[in-house]
């Protein structure tokens, strides 16, 4: 259940703002709440903006309002939730952008996205290739055990690549639509959908119901970037929406990554040119790893993300494994008081379950 | 006036019994002897000549022939000697019938003397299964001859004393040999406690597992292996100390039980190098390297020689640096890992020669060897390590159900605590055997790594989870349904090293990790 009072002044505020988030602010820090800015409103204390006329009809301010508790309502019944700027669920980073939106209306657990130790950006062409769609795969998953939150926007192509990815390692992920957060676009990502909104988060600035419109794109691309510490751009030709979205990681400060294609493909070109102009080149998962803060040498921090389904020993073993890289049983042997017979079965267990492999030569390395 | 006189022939391992006559003619001196017999049989007539001489009997003036019976079976060695002159100075004497149920084998020197001979334990359980018991045999023959039951045994030092014991009525031949054996026994437990010490400390004293700093997964390796009579590979570093870690093996087996330790003594004796009283029950303990041949390894040639993989029977064959081996050679070992026979022709006659071993084989993992070897050091070329893998052959890896790696120990493992002794292992090893042997009890093999496929089905059922364990396996690791059985097997062994009734996934986890490494499968990403 969400204060229906409260968010639907927010709403209208968002509205009688004209957007500005500088107009906002300054309302919120005199006034306090919005419920009292819409007091003040009543009172005549401030100007409201309005739309205008619609279609022969002059919207008021009260419409706005009526409109905005009908859309709350729907909320509330729905079960979804909605988080404003102000709240402290409200995803941080995208807080420190500029036209970040003032409401967020979202399905899931929005918390996720701010307890994440980090939150990558993936994003790519709808139409993409097979090798997109591998690295995509590869290096989302190699992600795995790093609590990243991956956001995505929940298109065809890499996006869904993406969501699924993080899914099956098992990772946090936000899909940010351009549509209203109960409109399943495309069509064919139902069960996807429905899996992020039980595992991960949906979120969108649009009320519930909105259909996809072309200009709702763009936007929820700002958030996509807003949301996270980096944008990786997997697939994009030279006119991408993928660009767009790298486009405000810039403009928000965040890192740019990519990886490269062949010259000769026209549906990387847009990656290679993100290159040239200073992106991070991606040629592996440590590449990844360093912007987003992580310190791949900090050994107690990569312990701490363990999976939890392991048990004292596998963890133990991964640890080791994915501190120094490769590893021969011997020299983990030397590191832990386990005695062999424990070690080999801990080392069987992680390979099953594909947190390491094994080479010809009894290595052991992290997958 | 024909004697005849019995004696044994040997064939690869069994004996067969040969009956020497003897006719003595009038006529022109003559003297020959007949029924196949090879070059070593026909000189033996200057040696007989001479050594009933120099034991002052008399060498008939006549025409004397002797026969080796059955005639059309080729005849080697040297112990038919005695036979042959006891045959002469039988005839001579106008022959008793009693000396045809003696068996009498045994080299001649030329004054006389009786020279241990190769195969004489053999003999002496082949004329018991003719229904002779008593035998003539070398003095320097007696330890292995009274191994075999129910016999009795004369150990002759010379041609005279020979003639004696086969002139005897067969109670006082009887008497004597009983009073021989029980001095022989008292004799031997006055110098006893002297010489079970000095046994202990050359076998498994020597080479022991407490000795060995770090290498814990590899020493688990080995006493598994030990436990269940599984095959090892050893792949590893030059110098990391696979050839230690294999001679200490042979310290945690259990001893042989005496029917095995009977079959063993028989091989050693058929090769003429009888086993050391204070060692007959120890595991046989064969090292080979990479210069052996075919021949030497499995036996074969005119006369038939017993080849490593016979010697070895009911012990251990270490097969040292495996992958500079020719491949041939290693193919030869298909086989006895199979079969647990070798076959081998010889004169026109097929022989199957006792082979069941445990196989250990240490190798490089590459070229220079330094593969593992952190640091770069390995100079080879994928393409050459992958040509030096395929020497051997997966027929050969198959049939291998343990394999390791192994790096060279850290100079900071060296001088640490002492480890574990190889007695202790060898305590739990044989806890494990007698489980699996009260498990196969009337089966022909006794462990899980002879395992029939009906027993497999008995002994070797695993849980669901275990199976899910292995069904994520296959994907993951990407094993063959053949790999599966091995898999369960030595986890079948390591459940038994515990004393537990059934496998646990712990088990099949710890077994999935002695998989193959040997093979160079391509890795992505």
């Amino acid at each position: 259940m969400i204060d229906i009072k409260k968010y639907a002044a927010y709403y209208w505020l968002g509205k009688i703002s004209g957007g500005k988030r500088a107009v906002q602010d300054d309302l919120m820090s005199f006034y306090g709440s919005a419920e009292e800015i819409w007091a003040a409103g009543q009172r005549g204390e401030i100007g409201c903006k309005t739309p205008g006329e619609k279609d022969g009809l002059t919207v008021t301010s009260e419409d706005i309002m009526n409109r905005a508790v009908e859309i709350m309502k729907r909320v509330s019944k729905d079960g979804t939730g909605v988080v404003s700027r102000y709240d402290d669920d409200y995803p941080s980073l995208l807080r420190e952008c500029d036209g970040s939106p003032l409401l967020l209306f979202y399905d899931g657990d929005i918390k996720g996205v701010n307890r994440a130790r980090s939150r990558l950006a993936v994003v790519g062409s709808r139409r993409c290739t097979t090798y997109g769609r591998e690295m995509c795969g590869k290096l989302v998953s190699s992600l795995e055990g790093r609590d990243v939150c991956i956001v995505s926007g929940l298109a065809r192509g890499i996006d869904s690549y993406a969501h699924k990815a993080a899914l099956e390692a098992g990772m946090f992920t936000a899909a940010v639509l351009g549509c209203g957060t109960n409109v399943i676009y495309p069509g064919e990502n139902a069960g996807l959908f429905a899996k992020i909104r039980e595992k991960g988060v949906i979120i969108s600035e649009q009320p519930p119901d909105t259909q996809p419109f072309k200009s709702y794109f763009p936007a929820r691309n700002r958030i996509i970037a807003g949301c996270s510490e980096a944008a990786l751009v997997i697939e994009a030709g030279l006119s991408s929406g993928a660009l767009i979205t790298a486009n405000f990681s810039l403009n928000f400060g965040r890192e740019v990554l990519t990886i490269p294609h062949r010259i000769d493909m026209p549906e990387g070109a847009g990656c290679n040119d993100l290159i040239k102009t200073g992106a991070v080149m991606v040629t592996s998962p440590a590449d990844i790893l360093e912007p987003l803060g992580f310190d791949c040498e900090n050994a107690r921090e990569i312990a701490d993300m363990l999976p939890e389904a392991l048990d004292r020993n596998q963890r133990e073993v991964l640890y080791l494994i994915k501190t120094n890289g490769e590893l021969f049983e011997d020299e983990i042997a030397c590191e832990t008081d386990m005695s062999s017979q424990e070690l080999k079965r801990a080392l069987s267990a992680l390979e099953i379950f594909g947190f390491v492999k094994k080479d010809f030569a009894g290595k052991y390395y992290a997958a | 006036m024909v004697s005849k006189i019995t004696t044994f022939g040997l064939s690869g391992t069994r004996a067969f019994r040969v009956t020497v006559e003897t006719d003595i003619g009038r006529g022109i001196p003559y003297y020959d002897i007949v029924g196949l017999g090879s070059e070593t049989v026909r000189e033996s007539r200057k040696r007989i000549k001479s050594a009933i001489l120099n034991q002052e009997f008399e060498f008939p003036p006549g025409h004397v022939v002797q026969n080796l019976a059955p005639a059309d079976i080729r005849k080697t060695g040297t112990g038919y000697d005695l036979p042959i002159a006891t045959g002469i100075l039988k005839a001579k004497k106008g022959g008793t019938g009693a000396t045809e149920n003696i068996g009498i084998i045994g080299e001649l020197s030329l004054d006389g003397g009786v020279l241990p001979v190769k195969g004489v334990l053999p003999s002496v359980v082949c004329g018991r299964e003719c229904g002779i018991f008593d035998f003539i045999i070398p003095d320097g023959n007696y330890e292995e001859a009274l191994m075999c039951p129910g016999v009795y045994i004369y150990p002759a030092k010379d041609l005279k004393s020979a003639m004696q014991a086969a002139d005897l009525n067969p109670e006082d031949f009887r008497k004597i040999c009983v009073k021989m054996r029980e001095s022989l026994k008292t004799a031997g437990e006055s110098s006893g406690a002297a010489d079970g010490e000095g046994s202990e400390g050359d076998d498994v004293g020597h080479y022991d597992f407490g000795d060995v700093f770090g290498q814990n997964g590899a020493k688990r390796a080995l006493e598994i292996a030990a436990a269940g009579k599984h095959n090892v590979l050893m792949t590893g570093s030059p110098g990391c100390g696979k050839t230690f870690l294999a001679k200490c093996f042979a310290g945690i087996l259990p001893d042989m039980c005496f029917e095995e330790s009977f079959d063993v003594m028989q091989i050693y004796s058929s090769c003429g190098m009888p086993r050391r009283r204070n060692e007959i029950f120890k595991r046989p303990f064969r090292v080979i390297h990479q210069g052996i041949t075919r021949s030497a390894l499995i036996g074969g040639g005119k006369p038939l020689e017993i080849g490593e993989a016979s010697l070895a029977h009911n012990g251990v064959l270490f097969f040292d640096e495996l992958s500079e081996t020719p491949k041939n050679v290693i193919e030869a070992l298909r086989q006895p890992l199979e079969e647990k026979k070798v076959y081998v022709s010889t004169y026109g006659t097929r022989e199957a020669l006792p082979a069941d071993f445990i196989f250990i084989g240490a190798a490089n993992p590459c070229p220079c060897g330094n593969l593992l070897e952190k640091n770069g050091k390995c100079t080879c070329s994928p393409s050459a390590i992958a040509g030096y893998r395929s020497r051997i052959s997966g027929a050969i890896l198959d049939r291998i159900d343990i394999k390791i790696a192994m790096r060279s120990v850290g100079s900071d493992m060296i001088g640490g605590k002492r480890e574990e002794p190889s007695r202790v292992i060898r305590e739990r090893v044989v806890k494990a055997r007698e489980i699996q042997r009260e498990r196969y009890k009337g089966e022909r093999f006794d462990s899980n790594g002879d395992i029939d496929n009906v027993n497999y089905v008995r002994a070797c059922s695993i849980t669901k989870s275990s199976k899910q364990i292995l069904e994520k396996a296959t994907d993951a690791m990407g094993l063959s349904v053949r790999s599966y059985e091995k898999i369960i097997k030595v986890a079948r062994t390591v459940a038994d090293l515990d004393g537990r009734d059934s496998i646990r996934d712990d088990d099949i986890l710890e077994s999935l990790s002695y998989r193959d490494l040997w093979r160079t499968g391509g890795e992505g990403f």
